[in-house]
């Protein structure tokens, strides 16, 4: 099963601001681990950290107990793939083309997609709710759905470990059920899930595990019991929240719930 | 399509000069006892022939050269209005083969003069690959901030190094002009020239175009990729920086050749791959070999026409029929995308 560990990971932006500060982290094969945490507590930049895109200054990655340094960048790719917030620019190509930059660490010597990579790529496009509109260009679909198009290009990817950093900021509620429960259908075929997201109702609701962030370092980590409770969260995010309990998919289990509400 | 079209661009170029169009078994029979095949023409006319013909070669290479290095900047920096000119990589290989033709002219130390006397056109073409090559370092340098490559600072600073080459090759060349001979070798660098070219310019202009297409396969997918930004590019597997290396050794190695063997020739860079794009779209597999192809069909077609149409009595430099052509593009690409430029 795979294994993507953080191993006391420091970094600092010129400033100086300390983004992220001694942290370990741990995330498995099928596993859903939110990351919680106010705005600027670091949750981006231990994800790139965690990608492989952005080295730390102290500390390392491993996975599956070998640093991540050490993987060639397509081998990294065939094993980690990241679903970054945005692109910063967003090229006018179609969607297909799009979601096809997913395979390039698949790709053979002469960059030749095989007949698998091209079927991923429409099972990806379909998985994400755009089947049938792979001739569309990138530039021309909604915000909502061009996030959706970046998490179908993680699936083509087909790497162990799905890094996700806030997938549902631009979706209609509906949508956002909806790429939760992809994501979710990942862990139950042996993915391993980290998702940065401000939403801690999904979190309850799906999260295997709870990860709050505040100011660079891990203040509390658990199921949605244990993190989402006013003692645990009103430190961080002040008297903003109110609290609940919901019963759950399955009916039986209750889940908590916290709805962002001035008293 | 565009390759039928060059090699019919290099047929009527070899015919027509300013000694008159010859009719085209002439034509065939100098370029056939060129390649060893056949009796020459009389030692004269052959000798059109053959500079006819290296003309054309040297042309068609040359443009296919200098829009390759566009389309490879304008990949690596993600932007459109990239290209060797505007980055300065032309004006920093100017400034170099300047300083070389001033040294072997007699300016420099004696023993440099001397043991340069015999290579000059290498010299020359190397010190053009030297100043493009420092100038492409210097502008990505001075245009990063965190890691990160910002296109508003990239085309600022590359205007500002393209003034201070320009200046210096100014002052290099008013020191030169009591040397009319210097002068005129560096004249001619300012504007481009395409007369008189032999074998050896050939040969450089074959090097321009050959080693940097040996670079497309490690390059061509992974600038769709870039497409995104680098750090998604890296996030899909590509190896950013030895893609970033690649593209821009190959772009300032194309671009310093190129005007080593006939000096600046602005915008083929800038409007070739734009227009390759409109027609093919943005993939870089058809859009690196399509520019080569189409600056080849551009530069040699704009000589052709200037040369049919002008003749020997108004013998314009390519430099200034590409500026005259490509200046009125180059205000037309900002006119359109003045929204997306403020967006910037």
């Amino acid at each position: 099963m795979v294994n993507l560990s953080a191993h006391t990971l420091d970094y600092e932006y010129p400033g100086p601001v300390r983004a992220v500060a001694n942290v370990d982290l741990e995330v498995v094969g099928d596993e859903l681990v939110c990351i919680l945490g106010p705005n600027g507590s670091g949750k981006s930049t231990l994800l790139r950290m965690l990608a492989g895109v952005l080295p730390p200054q102290r500390g390392h990655v491993e996975l599956n107990g070998r640093r991540l340094e050490t993987f060639s960048p397509r081998e990294r790719a065939r094993a980690v793939a990241l679903v970054p917030q945005s692109l910063s620019a967003v090229p006018a190509i179609t969607l297909r083309n799009f979601v096809l930059g997913g395979r390039y660490g698949h790709l053979d010597r002469w960059r030749r997609s095989d007949a698998h990579g091209l079927g991923m790529v429409e099972r990806a496009l379909a998985a994400a709710d755009m089947e049938g509109q792979g001739e569309r260009l990138l530039t021309e679909i909604s915000g909502g759905q061009r996030q959706r198009v970046m998490i179908a290009r993680a699936l083509a990817q087909e790497a162990d470990v799905l890094l996700v950093d806030e997938p549902t900021n631009s979706l209609d509620p509906g949508h956002q059920l909806s790429i939760f429960e992809l994501i979710a259908d990942q862990v139950r075929t042996g993915h391993g899930v980290l998702v940065v997201t401000h939403d801690l109702n999904l979190a309850s609701q799906f999260a295997t595990r709870l990860v709050l962030m505040n100011q660079g370092s891990i203040q509390a980590q658990g199921n949605a019991e244990e993190v989402l409770r006013p003692e645990v969260l009103s430190p961080i995010y002040g008297d903003t929240l109110r609290f609940g309990q919901w019963p759950g998919a399955d009916g039986g289990i209750r889940r908590p719930y916290a709805l962002p509400w001035r008293r | 399509m565009l390759s039928v079209l060059l090699i019919a661009l290099i047929a009527t170029s070899a015919h027509i000069g300013s000694t008159g169009t010859d009719d085209t078994r002439t034509t065939l029979q100098g370029a056939m006892a060129l390649v060893g095949l056949g009796e020459a023409l009389p030692a004269a006319h052959q000798m059109i022939v053959e500079l006819r013909i290296w003309r054309s070669l040297v042309a068609a290479l040359v443009g296919a050269a200098l829009a390759l290095s566009g389309a490879l900047l304008q990949g690596v920096f993600r932007n459109d209005l990239a290209s060797p000119a505007i980055l300065g990589l032309s004006s920093g290989a100017g400034l170099g083969a300047s300083i070389a033709i001033l040294v072997i002219g007699g300016y420099g130390p004696l023993t440099l003069v001397q043991s340069a006397s015999g290579a000059a056109p290498f010299v020359v073409a190397g010190a053009a690959f030297a100043g493009s090559a420092a100038v492409t370092v210097l502008v990505v340098a001075l245009a990063t901030t965190g890691g990160r490559i910002s296109v508003p600072s990239l085309l600022l600073v590359g205007i500002a190094i393209n003034a201070v080459a320009a200046g210096l090759i100014a002052a290099i060349q008013s020191f030169a002009t009591r040397d009319f001979e210097v002068a005129r070798a560096m004249m001619v660098w300012s504007f481009g020239t395409l007369d008189d070219r032999q074998s050896l310019h050939a040969l450089f202009a074959s090097a321009a175009v050959l080693l940097p297409i040996c670079v497309l396969p490690f390059v061509s997918v992974e600038l769709d990729l870039f497409a995104g930004g680098e750090e998604d590019a890296q996030a899909l597997g590509v190896d950013t920086q030895r893609v970033k290396i690649l593209a821009l050794l190959a772009a300032a190695f194309a671009a310093a050749m190129a005007v080593a063997v006939a000096g600046q020739i602005a915008f083929v860079g800038l409007v070739v791959p734009h227009l390759v794009r409109q027609l093919f779209g943005r993939g870089h597999r058809y859009l690196l070999p399509m520019s080569l192809l189409g600056g080849a069909v551009l530069l040699l077609g704009a000589d052709v026409l200037q040369r049919h149409f002008l003749g020997a009595n108004l013998p314009l430099q390519p430099g200034v029929v590409m500026s005259l052509l490509g200046g009125p593009f180059f205000l037309y690409l900002l006119v359109k995308n003045r929204s997306s430029i403020q967006a910037w």
